[in-house]
């Protein structure tokens, strides 16, 4: 005996097993068996495919909800095989239903339900629901949106039942959405309950076939039967075979979907059963409302019902297939209805639904797990479609990048999304983002990262993370919009480049914000609030009443500030208090007993009041010589011409409209006389009046500009108590007055306001919205801010200002660049500082003179000044001494185009001398030299005259006389004006010596250059100009 | 449809080569069948995953002040893969400047058994208390059961700041 016989003779006689198989498989069946009843035992086959597959799977598979989905990716991607063993069971449960199916419709076609196989069917019809009862657990086991969503709609089902509704809920862990408890009962259900019930179901099943024996069909009993092996077996064999090539086929090729993770709060998703459900689905459309239970539960209940008593429906005698219509029919017509539901489902699926679909297709897929490999893989796609992808993709790791530079405390990855970030061949708008280049700026990206201009967290990976305020990190990226303030944080100087910056630190100055605030890098502005010492010898209290209560003194109907009806963009810089009665009448007091220096009124020369007293048009004339003085140049002023009011003038000192009715006659006076004796740090240059001047003008003022309604609205004050003025000195202290406005004996407040200096810097934590609608962050914050205090906290101490949006949006750009003390960044080598003024303060007898008559508010010296009038730096160079001289004497119409002139300011000749003399040695440009006139010749002169008029056509810009342009200055005077070598230097290149002239640069030859300059040296006018009235002492 | 033929015992029997034709497909398609998922099956189970993010260098910290011949414990974070898990978790080294030119880095287990040896400053030597086995400064075996040398960590020194990667077992 063989050694395999032996064994077999052992386990025979223990077992009995040999018989069991050989009874088995050695079963007799009937004669028209055939390929038709193949379908069990593929069912068979399919059922432990899954159950093999199954277990493989829950080898590596974390049972609950988080882990579940991590589990299952690991399975695709890291496991060997795992994606084959995943296809397997996904597209082998969807196989077997099919199979199942089959089989029943195959059962039910040849009537081998009937009598005495009614069991067989039914439990058959068990075994069916039980399939079915895997889809449903097993769908929800990945974890992601679809089989979360999907579960929802079916447990929502469940729930709608009647009366077993909550029952069914509770039993299915959820009561009102799907969480762990129900995943935990599903995978119970899926893996522990089923399996077993399932097993002995078709145990049983098996066994009731076997016992009854397969079905025969009409004529069989005439016939011998045949045995089940080997014929039948290898029919059920190779039917099995083909099953499992298609299934591994499907499992190999098809891909079988996993979406995001499960995301309850994905409101946008569109849930969709597996297709096997889709009928259901669809039948659910048709019944709404108080209906739904008909689709739902009725229909369904029903049919499941009538399956189950197929048997005791038809007991009719066992008929051929051919000769069944009825039962045909039935099968036909269920067919067709049920894949017309199906197909309406599929075709009802919304396009585009649920697209996020990761598919584990490549090896390298799993990379695209984090969305910054996404993106550099999409780049890498999006450059191969570029002419340039070498160069491009040059760079290329699948790295992240980085760009670390450690003294500057730079580690940014944003490279790594923003991946052609330097490539020039990338900045058309049409280069999706993030892969479009950087717009051309001063500083490269490689030397600096992102994070220095655009703020926002560096060495984040995800974009929320890098973008947005995060709890770990709180500063997001900056507005494109506001980028200019983080050019603010190293550049303490203007730059060009700049402008929102520049007009930005221009207003915090302007509005003197260092009064209240710490902002470092900031002057004070040279005209703060006027000093308040002596206020009350300047202005009546109801004048100061109305200015307190509303600063804006002209206000139309719409709050529009306007002059006589013209609008104004030039707001008063003060602020508005919001001040109640009591404290109007408070601070009011208050001010008007501050009178420590008395004024004394001065006296004029009695001969010239005499003179001048009893003239009729002594206002007119008054006006005459307000004008020849030229107060408006830096004045404003509004004027009536041609029944149109406009505002004329400058914003260099206040507007002047209605000053006679406001200030005390005898204050001006003295203060026409002498400005820094009233207030020290007055920009006005103290002229030097004759009585005659004085006397004219302030009548004209003191009689025209005026408004005898302006304080008609304040109500009768009377004179101050001795409680108004403690309040209102205790007022000025409370709402930091002395921020902008000093008084003797007051001290001044240090942090009235909190400390700006690192404002830019702050988090939103930090900041205080309280129950505001503000936005929460920085920006809104500052906007708001600015725009009412009040809106962000309602005890706010800071007044009311007006900004329009746009200086709004560009003090927000110079805040925003406020970030702290460089040392903590260590970055105090990259500050660029302010340029410290070269010039301020000056000395010696010019310094007098020169701060007497201010003459750095309109003229620039060395970078130190101010841009109204022209740079005087080379003036040395440019202006002979003589002209000089008489030039401030008696200033001249240089530039007839422009309406602003040099105000005459009667200086003496030895003043006159002294300026002349600093500005002639001092200011001297490099570029000009010292040229012998006595080389020039009339010959040359007359050749400069043709060249002027014919060849160069200079009369087009230049007036010479009578005839000529507006465009240049008036040349008639060249001669005794200008020094020959700088009108050589001039020529042959003038925005070398004036970077921003008008002038163009003509390429004269050297020869040129002297002929021209010889000629207008000859231009000279002999007749002196004839003085004004008045002029000099 | 029924031939009689050689073989055949009783009418519904088919004839012997068809019979043996049958049994051979039965065994041919079965065979192919069980392979298709006993192979990959194997491979699932068998076949260990493919790392990820492994083998990145983590810095340990500053040997400047590490005397020569004196080992100094020294922990550092490291992440780890775990199936489908990423765990950070702290390690330890036993550091080692044998010469002012080499740096060596010890596995914390003793090659034995696996548990927390440390080092002996009076004997000069490392000792184990589980089962009292003994390594030198190299991290060869001196004394007691453990039959290989401490494992080492891949080094790496870069200024004064010490880089391990991977564990490996010494030669």
């Amino acid at each position: 005996m063989s050694p395999w016989a032996r064994i077999n003779d052992w386990l025979e006689h223990r077992t009995g097993i040999s018989t069991a198989v050989r009874n088995l498989f050695c079963e007799e069946i009937p004669a028209s068996s055939g390929w038709h009843q193949v379908f069990g035992s593929v069912a068979l086959f399919l059922f432990l495919v899954q159950a093999f597959t199954g277990v493989l799977l829950a080898f590596n598979y974390a049972p609950s909800p988080g882990e579940a989905y991590n589990s299952l990716q690991y399975i695709l991607t890291e496991v060997t095989a795992g994606r084959l063993m995943r296809g397997l069971h996904h597209w082998g449960a969807s196989m077997l239903i099919v199979v199942v199916v089959l089989h029943m419709t195959q059962v039910f076609l040849f009537g081998a339900y009937k009598k005495p196989r009614e069991a067989t069917w039914m439990v058959g019809v068990i075994l069916l629901l039980l399939t079915l009862a895997y889809g449903l657990t097993g769908y929800l086991l990945p974890w992601d949106n679809r089989a979360y969503w999907g579960t929802v709609v079916a447990t929502n089902i469940a729930a709608r039942a009647p009366l077993l509704g909550p029952y069914l809920t509770s039993l299915l862990g959820g009561k009102d959405s799907i969480g762990v408890v129900t995943f935990a009962r599903f995978f119970a259900l899926h893996v522990l309950l089923l399996p077993p019930a399932t097993t002995l179901l078709i145990f049983f099943h098996i066994y009731l076939v076997r016992k009854h024996g397969v079905a025969p069909a009409p004529g069989d009993e005439y016939v011998p039967k045949k045995r089940f092996y080997p014929e039948q077996a290898f029919k059920d064999t190779l039917a099995i075979f083909v099953a499992f090539v298609i299934l591994f086929i499907m499992a190999v090729v098809v891909r079988v979907p996993l979406e995001r993770a499960a995301d309850p709060t994905d409101t946008a998703y569109t849930p969709r059963p597996e297709w096997y459900f889709l009928f259901l689905f669809q039948t659910l459309k048709f019944f709404s409302g108080s209906l739904e239970v008909v689709g739902s539960l009725v229909l369904p209940g029903l049919a499941v019902l009538l399956l189950v008593l197929v048997p005791f429906i038809d007991r009719n005698q066992v008929m051929a297939v051919t000769r069944r219509t009825f039962a045909l029919t039935f099968v036909a017509l269920a067919a067709i209805g049920w894949t017309a539901l199906t197909a309406a489902g599929v075709i009802t699926t919304p396009k585009g639904a649920n697209r996020a679909t990761i598919d584990f297709s490549s090896p390298s897929d799993w990379l695209q797990l984090s969305p910054w490999k996404r993106y550099k893989s999409g780049y890498a796609r999006f450059a191969q479609t570029r002419p340039d992808t070498k160069r491009l993709m040059a760079d290329y790791s699948s790295d992240i990048d980085q760009i670390w530079i450690p003294d500057m405390n730079v580690v940014d990855r944003c490279t790594t999304c923003h991946q052609g970030i330097s490539q020039s061949t990338l900045v058309e708008a049409s280069v999706p983002q993030p892969y479009r280049a950087h717009p051309i700026v001063p500083h490269q990206v490689k030397e600096w990262g992102c994070v220095i201009c655009h703020r926002g967290q560096g060495l984040a990976t995800e974009v929320g993370e890098a973008h947005e305020t995060t709890l770990a990190w709180e500063q997001p990226i900056l507005p494109v919009s506001f980028i200019q303030g983080s050019c603010g944080t190293c550049h303490r100087a203007e730059i060009p480049q700049a402008p929102r910056l520049n007009r930005g630190r221009e207003l915090l100055v302007r509005f003197n914000c260092v009064g209240c605030h710490r902002l470092p890098g900031l002057e004070r502005p040279v005209m703060l609030g006027p000093d308040l010492t002596n206020i009350g010898t300047k202005v009546s209290r109801e004048w100061l009443y109305k200015w307190l209560k509303e600063p804006r003194t002209i206000v139309d109907a719409t709050g529009n500030v306007t002059v006589n009806g013209y609008e104004t963009g030039d707001e008063p810089r003060m602020p508005k208090f919001r001040l109640s009665e009591q404290e109007l009448k408070g601070l009011t007091a208050y001010l008007s007993s501050l009178r420590s220096t008395p004024v004394a009124p001065y006296k004029f020369d009695p001969r010239v009041v005499a003179a001048w007293e009893k003239k009729p048009d002594l206002v007119e004339q008054g006006e005459v010589r307000f004008r020849q003085m030229f107060c408006s140049t830096c004045h404003g002023l509004a004027v009536t011409r041609a029944g149109e009011t406009k505002l004329i003038g400058g914003d260099i000192g206040p507007e002047l409209t209605k000053v006679g009715s406001k200030v005390n006659p005898d204050w001006l006076l003295a203060w026409l006389r002498d400005p820094q004796s009233h207030l020290p740090h007055a920009q006005m240059p103290r002229y030097a009046w004759s009585d005659e001047d004085l006397y004219v003008v302030t009548q004209y003022i003191t009689a025209k500009l005026v408004d005898p309604d302006l304080l008609s609205d304040v109500p009768k004050l009377g004179p101050p108590t001795a409680e108004e003025v403690q309040l209102g000195h205790r007022l000025f202290l409370e709402k930091g007055c002395v921020g902008c406005h000093t008084i003797e004996g007051v001290p001044s407040q240090k942090d009235f306001g909190p400390d700006l200096s690192n404002l830019g810097g702050k988090n939103v934590s930090q900041l205080e919205f309280g129950q505001t609608k503000i936005p929460r962050n920085l920006i809104a914050y500052i906007q708001a801010k600015l725009t009412d205090p009040v809106s962000v906290n309602p005890a706010a101490r800071m007044p009311q200002y007006y900004l329009n949006s746009s200086d709004i949006g560009a003090l927000t750009v110079a805040l925003l660049s406020m970030s702290g003390p460089a040392s903590a960044s260590r970055m105090e080598r990259l500050i660029v500082p302010r340029k410290e003024a070269a010039l301020h303060p000056a000395a010696g007898r010019f310094g007098e003179v020169y701060e007497r008559y201010k003459c750095y508010v309109c003229h620039q010296f060395n970078g130190y000044g101010g841009a109204l009038a022209p740079d005087l730096s080379f003036e040395g160079s440019r202006a002979r001494r003589s002209w000089i001289v008489e030039f401030l004497k008696n200033p001249q119409t240089l530039r007839p185009t422009l309406t602003f002139r040099m105000p005459q300011f009667n200086m003496t000749d030895e003043e006159a001398a002294v300026l002349a003399d600093y500005l002639g040695k001092v200011f001297q440009s490099p570029a000009a030299h010292p040229v012998d006139e006595r080389a020039f010749t009339p010959g040359m002169a007359a050749k400069g005259k043709q060249l002027y008029e014919v060849k160069y056509q200079c009369q087009s810009c230049h007036t010479i006389g009578l005839g000529g342009g507006y465009v240049g200055p008036n040349l008639s005077n060249v001669g005794n004006w200008m020094a020959a070598g700088w009108i050589e230097a001039w020529l042959r290149n003038p925005q070398a010596l004036v970077p921003a002239a008008i002038e163009p640069r003509r390429a004269f030859t050297d020869d040129e250059i002297e002929a021209l300059t010889a000629y207008l040296l000859t231009l000279r006018q002999t007749a002196k100009p004839v003085a004004a009235k008045g002029a000099g002492r | 449809m029924n031939e009689v033929g050689a073989g055949q015992n009783e009418p519904g029997t088919p004839s012997v080569p068809r019979r043996n034709f049958c049994v051979a497909a039965i065994g041919a398609l079965g065979s192919l069948i069980a392979a298709a998922m006993a192979l990959p099956a194997l491979m699932y189970l068998l076949l260990p995953p493919r790392l990820r993010g492994q083998g990145e260098w983590v810095e340990v910290g500053d040997i400047s002040q590490l005397p020569a011949g004196a080992p100094a414990k020294m922990t550092f974070r490291r992440m780890r893969v775990d199936g489908w898990k990423v765990v950070s978790e702290d390690n330890t080294a036993w550091v080692v400047k044998p010469s002012n030119l080499q740096v060596l880095a010890f596995g914390p287990q003793c090659t034995h058994l696996g548990c927390a040896y440390h080092w002996d400053r009076t004997k000069d030597e490392f000792f184990c208390p589980c089962h009292n086995s003994l390594f030198a400064i190299d991290g060869k075996v001196i004394g007691g059961p453990a039959r290989q040398p401490l494992h080492r960590y891949e080094t790496r020194v870069e200024g004064n700041r010490l880089f391990v990667g991977r564990l490996t077992m010494s030669e």
